[in-house]
């Protein structure tokens, strides 16, 4: 029992450690954002000003992210592991701070965050930011992983990689006809949905173009910049594919037909985050060889056949089965669409090792019908007190489709993590699916535990706020659940009993983040029901959906990445 | 407050589901006292020499002891087990030597003693040799001569003399470490034959300038591209 406890000690002392890590980095962001200093002076209320609470959680969460690349072996000694953890947490916190600074100017040259955060509240600078944040932060994850903790190669990668980004900030203006500054003077919400895609879609890329890690720095140089400048050229002419192969760019709906400005930006947004995770898969295969072929050839076909199943699954009273391209009816509907074609990329993104087209074939669609059972079934426990064609069509409820879009994603990272550690065997596939349905349908289920929001009455209001909120929570139960899954399966019987033990210790372990971050970020929440203003609720749902996925990422520290070494004593 | 009942009771659920399938506690005995070996070794006769000491655990320790089981009439087998601090701080002593053994007739008894003390004047297993000194000492029969690297006996050659020693020890209850104390924590011949606890008690202590200095090395200026 000691040992238990000892370990259940360890993982605790840790919590309080890289919550001690993020106290640093709150005055360490003070030190590249001066003008930031009232984030930190003073106690932040997410519902006073929610695109200060986007901007600045953005940046929380992005050090969550890069924190989850680390590890921290036990084995090897205490204060040896604190050390090496403490150095390269430094280094992480250091060069995202730089390099946000950098990208930041890149991206915002002729705006100032006070103006556009502080006084005029500029949503399209907020959201921008956010995804920078996040995106910067994918890549340095990437870059840890890759490095192998040698700062020599951290540097030289990070230097290539900041080239390549700024530069690929500023190509939008070949994708879009409209000037950036001027539709950001306008607080343009298009131009934020349409750059914020365009933003991932780079991001993703440039993550996955480091894949491998080096051997010969030389020969490692070349293969990078080899993907990154494939995967750039490829954006356009996928781009122009799944336009011309997928969806028409018209409304199949009796009054509006043709796309506004709102409706032209989430489509640019939509297709640009499947563009991007599409090529970022891809370029595991960059030699051509026949995975690459099968994957591209799987993604595709699936898609292809779920456009003509949603025909029949959610039938429009015009809609026709088996055309080339899909008409949406509206934009949720074109959320919805694509919210299964982005999950169903993310089902095949641990493909890597195919044994024989046949196999992989038997698994690509054993993987569909297992994606398209989730989401049938966790959208029904979600939304039992929804109706699609009421919230879809007749009345579009963007928060309702929100949490939709989110869920599809969710469940098609389960299906992977799923089939990734059933390693071949359908009985071991059929168990750890049945089990992470359960586990995942009674989580959806504790929102009303964590957060003072209420779904139901804020659903049926469209509450964008709670739609953020929920959707942080349902990504950060993700998080948990695919580092529950992350280990050696040796015995049946015994894997599924450490994935509940996981789960167990992450309920432990989380609420320690939740509060503790709370406190380091001086949060104070005031909820004013009674005040109609939207923008209350936005303010507490980014703040709900940061705390939430940030606590989640750094659970998933804890609970997978702190390595105690062998379990019997060698002596 | 029910918050808080309710972690209280997903942390004890915790607890007890990593207690009873943590790997760990697969097939590994816990003992408090020299009584508890009696359980886990069987057959005789039979010497239960302790080899080693080690702990596990950051601020929460977990003791292990490691126990070689020789028996008469078969090899030897290796056993290890959790126990308590207070039991391996009061065994330390005691580390080369015949904790538990078993004499032919099943009779059990505890005194700390040589390895292989059951063994010595076993008619069965070997006979008294008269030395040129005139002493008669102990050697086992051809058939068992790998006895003495079982029990670690090095060039420790049992007397009658010893013997007898032992027996009244044995009646006394009493710890006897040898007649030039080789045996025990301090003893010469233990030292050697069970050296790995002495060997990582001998280990350098962590020093945060070494590391850092080798850390740099290694990281910043010594790594190859």
């Amino acid at each position: 029992m000691s040992e238990i406890f000892d370990k259940l000690l360890i993982r605790m002392i840790f919590t309080l450690y890289i919550c001690a890590s993020y106290f640093v980095f709150k005055y360490a962001h003070v030190l590249f954002y001066p003008s930031h200093r009232q984030q930190i002076l003073k106690n932040l209320t997410p519902s006073l000003n929610y695109i200060n609470t986007l901007t600045f959680f953005g940046r929380v969460l992005g050090v969550g992210i890069i924190y989850s690349a680390l590890e921290f072996n036990e084995y090897i000694g205490m204060a040896f592991s604190t050390i090496h953890f403490f150095i390269w947490s430094t280094i992480g916190i250091s060069t995202y701070l730089i390099t946000l600074f950098i990208t930041d100017w890149v991206i915002f040259q002729k705006q100032n965050f006070i103006d556009e955060v502080q006084k005029k509240k500029n949503s399209a600078y907020g959201l921008i930011s956010f995804t920078n944040a996040i995106g910067v932060a994918f890549i340095l994850k990437q870059l840890f992983l890759v490095s192998q903790y040698s700062i020599i190669k951290y540097a030289i990668l990070w230097l290539i990689t900041v080239i390549a980004y700024g530069a690929s900030t500023r190509l939008y203006k070949f994708y879009s006809p409209n000037s950036f500054s001027k539709l950001m003077i306008q607080k343009n919400g298009s131009l934020a949905f349409g750059y914020t895609g365009f933003i991932l879609c780079h991001s993703l890329i440039l993550a996955s173009s480091l894949t491998e890690s080096p051997i010969l720095i030389t020969d490692y140089l070349f293969n990078v910049l080899m993907r990154i400048g494939i995967g750039f050229i490829l954006i356009p002419v996928f781009l122009f594919l799944f336009r011309k192969l997928f969806l028409h760019n018209t409304f199949d709906h009796p009054v509006k037909t043709k796309l506004d400005d709102f409706d032209h930006g989430i489509y640019e947004f939509l297709i640009f985050i499947f563009t991007g995770l599409f090529i970022s898969h891809l370029l595991h295969f960059v030699n051509l060889n026949l995975n690459f072929k099968l994957v591209a050839l799987a993604i595709l076909f699936f898609a292809f056949i779920y456009k003509n199943l949603h025909v029949f699954f959610f039938p429009s009273p015009r809609a026709k089965f088996f055309s080339l391209r899909f008409k949406p009816v509206n934009t949720a509907d074109l959320i919805h669409i694509f919210s299964r074609f982005i999950g169903l990329i993310i089902v095949y993104s641990k493909a890597y090792t195919i044994n024989s087209p046949t196999e992989f074939a038997i698994w690509a669609a054993i993987g569909f019908v297992l994606y398209l059972l989730s989401i049938l079934i966790t959208e029904n426990i979600i939304f039992f007190n929804f109706n699609y064609h009421d919230e879809i069509f007749k009345n579009p409820n963007y928060a309702y489709i929100m949490v939709n879009f989110i869920n599809a994603i969710c469940q098609g990272f389960l299906i992977s993590k799923i089939l990734e550690s059933a390693e071949s065997s359908l009985m071991n596939l059929v168990v750890f699916w049945l089990q992470s349905l359960v586990i995942y349908g009674v989580s959806t289920r504790l929102f009303k535990y964590i957060s003072p929001l209420s779904f139901n009455s804020l659903m049926i209001q469209k509450n964008i706020g709670l739609a953020i909120a929920y959707s942080g929570f349902l990504l950060g139960n993700t998080v948990i659940m695919m580092s529950s899954y992350t280990q050696e399966n040796y015995d049946l019987t015994d894997f599924l009993i450490q994935v509940l033990l996981k789960v167990n210790l992450s309920v432990l372990i989380l609420p320690l983040f939740y509060y503790g971050l709370s406190y380091v970020f001086r949060i104070t929440i005031k909820p004013d029901h009674s005040n109609n203003d939207n923008t209350i609720h936005l303010g507490q749902g980014i703040y709900g959906f940061s705390i939430y996925l940030l606590g989640a990422f750094l659970t998933s520290i804890i609970i997978t990445q702190i390595h105690f070494g062998t379990i019997y004593p060698f002596f | 407050m029910n918050k808080l009942i309710f972690y209280g009771i997903l942390l004890v659920i915790y607890l007890g589901l990593s207690k009873s399938f943590s790997p760990s506690e697969y097939g590994i005995g816990y003992i408090n006292s020299s009584a508890g070996i009696e359980s886990l070794v069987k057959g005789a006769p039979v010497s239960v020499i302790f080899t080693d000491i080690h702990s596990t655990g950051f601020l929460i320790k977990t003791y292990y002891h490691k126990y070689k089981i020789v028996y008469g009439y078969q090899s030897y087998e290796e056993l290890i087990v959790k126990t308590s601090e207070l039991y391996s701080e009061k065994q330390k002593q005691y580390l080369g030597m015949s904790v538990f053994r078993r004499n032919r007739n099943g009779e059990p008894s505890f005194t700390p003693l040589p390895p292989g003390s059951v063994f010595i004047g076993d008619k069965n297993l070997g006979k008294w040799i008269k030395h040129p000194s005139g002493e008669r000492r102990w050697q086992f029969f051809g058939a068992y001569k790998n006895l003495v690297r079982y029990l670690g006996w090095e060039d420790f050659s049992p007397s009658v003399k010893l013997k007898n020693k032992i027996q009244i020890h044995l009646e006394q209850g009493k710890p006897f470490f040898g007649e030039n104390q080789e045996f025990g924590l301090d003893g010469t011949i233990t030292r050697k034959v069970f050296s790995s606890y002495f060997e990582r008690s001998k280990q350098p202590q962590f020093s945060t300038k070494k590391y850092l200095k080798r850390y740099f090395n290694e990281n910043f200026i010594e790594k190859k591209l």
